[in-house]
């Protein structure tokens, strides 16, 4: 009990990165509302320097994107320890799995256009489990 | 031998005598024969005896041989030489004599000569049977090497056809032509399946008839039995009656002969109007004609499905752009959707005066929503269907196991919601499957959604509160290569004129607004690509989806 108080008094974070700032602000005040603390990224590389800095608990990413794309950044920060856990949001899901798992990644991939609800169930899991 | 000096005289008889003669001869201008004396003594003396005196035209009239006696008194009389004219007599005590006249006529009539006797079989009747048959036989094989040549010429000429670049109705007006060489009917036409029980002439060489319905019956199911039969008289079929006018007033006979479209059984068709005009012996022929004619459609088919490989491929492409560039604007309009409704929501705990506005508000905002992702869907499964990339995605080894299970998580809720049981089975050691694990979610997936909507519809159609039962269970016989899953609902089953459509591409049972038609194109495509196979029939008041996915082997290490 003590543990499971301690946890839900600390907020869990994400970082939401997308080039697309309508669609990143939109899930920033989302996940703002639903009780996570929020971090924005416009790209790969801004969203690498946040998650070295800050350590979200968890990052949802897109993956096509200018500068350093997700599947890219996503790998750097697996790398680097900077985050447990890595969502990625692409309209060709298959593909970028494909991709990532030639990179000895295995991401989760959200289909885009987005459901909200999905993307906040595979968000929360992923925060409850990896603690 | 003065004779045959004072005959040389006269006659270039020495030129005679060179040939191995055993008697020489001479006649007056009435044909009687006037001297005749042997040149050797081995020479029959009957010969002799028989010649001397006799008339050469009578002689000829007693021979053994009529037609042999009758061709020699027209030579007699047209005064030219006579080249070994064979003559056999029977003589009083019963034995034969043989003997050859080989002459010249003379100047002031009659003829002078040599002979030559042999002995052995008389030129007789049965000589003469056996060489007319030997002269038949020369005949008959004529004709047939002619028939051959002909035939030759024609697949010859056929396969050239076949290879021109051609529309398929040119090709097959080429191709009549050339069958009509050989068969002589009046008209040819293919008569192919169009729906389940509609079959029609989809090409002829009489434009009159094409588009002719042809009715079921026996000639039908024979052929697409791959059957080849000749109807002699199509009027004693049970079908006739049901036949157009047009065909029962202008033909009686038929040569039928399967051919195979696609993967699908057709028949060719030859039609003449006299009844027993074609023979069983021009069935084999028309099977041989079928066969160019299969071809000629087999080319066509892949001629199609390259230009839909190519279009897809074009479409492929533009999709994947579409997808992208719309999924994102309508991401945000789920989202911004998402955050008006939450921010309603966090007013309406303060304000408590507004409900029936803010329950509009709230429906509109839920329709908005749900209307963004639903186009959202529906230009992803576009782009499922149409991306040319798809085949890129690596196989390997898949447990079932888990995909189920991914499954339930995925469709618990929804499908407990409606009151619906999800079942899943599967035997304790279960073979890995070959597949790519994404494309198989997604097909068990569709599956499921598609059991979960058609109870739901059946349950509304009769009145009834949504109940039902998903049963998703995996059969693995350990033996063969391939491994046989089968999602089954209660959902009263899929309507049998329908069942035949149900995987093509929008093609669709729900309600307008309700489903893309395309999840189970989309099913048939992926399991394809997987090597595997989908098939759908009903079963005990609901409809069953049979997946056959290959199993993974181990490759052997070398």
């Amino acid at each position: 009990m003590n543990v499971a108080s301690n946890k839900t008094d600390k907020k869990p974070t994400i970082l939401v990165v997308d080039d697309d700032f309508d669609l990143r602000t939109e899930l920033a005040e989302l996940f703002g509302r639903v009780g996570y603390s929020v971090l924005e990224a416009a790209n790969g590389i801004e969203a690498v320097e946040i998650a070295r800095d800050q350590r979200p608990d968890v990052v949802l990413m897109d993956v096509g994107m200018p500068q350093l794309g997700g599947v890219r950044a996503a790998e750097i920060m697996t790398l680097l320890r900077h985050t447990e856990q890595v969502v990625l949001m692409s309209g060709n899901p298959e593909m970028v799995a494909e991709a990532a798992s030639h990179r000895g990644l295995a991401p989760i991939v959200l289909n885009k256009p987005l459901s909200f609800d999905i993307c906040r169930r595979v968000i929360d899991s992923l925060v409850k489990a990896g603690g | 031998m003065v004779d045959v000096a004072d005959a040389g005289a006269r006659a270039p008889l020495p030129d005679l005598l060179s040939l191995a003669a055993d008697f020489t001869w001479r006649t007056g201008a009435d044909f009687r024969v006037e001297d005749a004396s042997p040149l050797d003594v081995a020479c029959d003396p009957a010969v002799i005896q028989l010649l001397r005196g006799a008339r050469l035209d009578r002689l000829a009239q007693r021979t053994l041989y009529p037609a042999q006696g009758e061709a020699f008194s027209d030579l007699l009389h047209r005064q030219v030489p006579m080249r070994d004219v064979a003559l056999s007599f029977v003589q009083r005590d019963g034995s034969v004599a043989n003997f050859t006249l080989t002459g010249t006529p003379q100047d002031g009539g009659g003829y002078v000569g040599v002979g030559k006797v042999w002995s052995g079989r008389p030129f007789d009747e049965q000589h003469r049977g056996e060489l007319v048959e030997l002269l038949e036989r020369a005949e008959a094989n004529r004709n047939r090497e002619m028939r051959l040549r002909e035939e030759a010429d024609v697949l010859l000429a056929s396969l050239r056809a076949l290879i021109q670049p051609s529309p398929l109705a040119d090709k097959c007006a080429d191709l009549f032509n050339l069958f009509s060489r050989l068969l002589r009917f009046d008209e040819a036409l293919v008569v192919r399946r169009r729906t389940r029980d509609e079959l029609l002439a989809v090409v002829a060489t009489d434009p009159r008839l094409t588009g002719l319905q042809w009715p079921p019956g026996d000639v039908i199911n024979a052929a697409l039995m791959g059957e080849a039969l000749l109807v002699e008289d199509l009027a004693t079929v049970r079908e006739w009656n049901d036949f157009p006018d047009i065909m029962r007033e202008r033909f009686r006979n038929a040569l039928v002969a399967p051919i195979t479209i696609g993967n699908e059984a057709a028949m060719l068709v030859a039609l003449h109007a006299r009844p027993g005009f074609f023979e069983p012996s021009q069935l084999a022929l028309m099977q041989r004609l079928s066969l160019i004619a299969t071809q000629a459609f087999e080319v066509d088919e892949q001629k199609n499905v390259l230009i839909n490989t190519a279009k897809l491929a074009t479409l492929g492409e533009l999709m994947t752009v579409i997808a992208h560039e719309i999924s994102q604007p309508l991401s945000v309009i789920a989202m911004a959707v998402k955050n008006a409704k939450l921010a309603l929501e966090a007013v309406g705990e303060s304000n408590h005066g507004m409900a029936a506005e803010r329950a509009i508000v709230d429906s509109k905002l839920d329709r908005i929503h749900d209307q963004a992702l639903r186009a959202g869907e529906i230009i992803s499964a576009i782009r499922t269907l149409a991306h040319p990339d798809r085949r890129t995605l690596g196989l390997r080894p898949v447990s079932v196991t888990e995909i189920m299970d991914n499954i339930r998580n995925l469709t618990e809720g929804s499908l407990r919601n409606r009151g619906i049981e999800l079942i899943c089975e599967a035997p304790p050691y279960c073979r890995a499957l070959k597949a790519n694990p994404v494309s198989l979610q997604q097909v068990f997936l569709n599956l499921v959604v598609n059991a979960r909507d058609a109870i739901t519809e059946y349950c509304k159609r009769r009145g009834e509160p949504t109940k039902g039962v998903i049963h998703v269970a995996v059969y693995d016989d350990g033996v063969s290569d391939r491994l046989v899953v089968e999602v089954q609902d209660t959902g009263g089953g899929i309507p049998a004129d329908v069942m035949n459509r149900i995987f093509d591409a929008f093609f669709t049972l729900k309600e307008v607004g309700h489903g893309s038609g395309l999840g189970l194109a989309i099913c048939r495509t992926l399991m394809t690509d997987m090597g595997g196979n989908i098939a759908a029939f009903n079963r005990e008041g609901g409809a069953v989806f049979r997946l056959e996915i290959p199993t993974y082997v181990e490759e052997a290490a070398s």
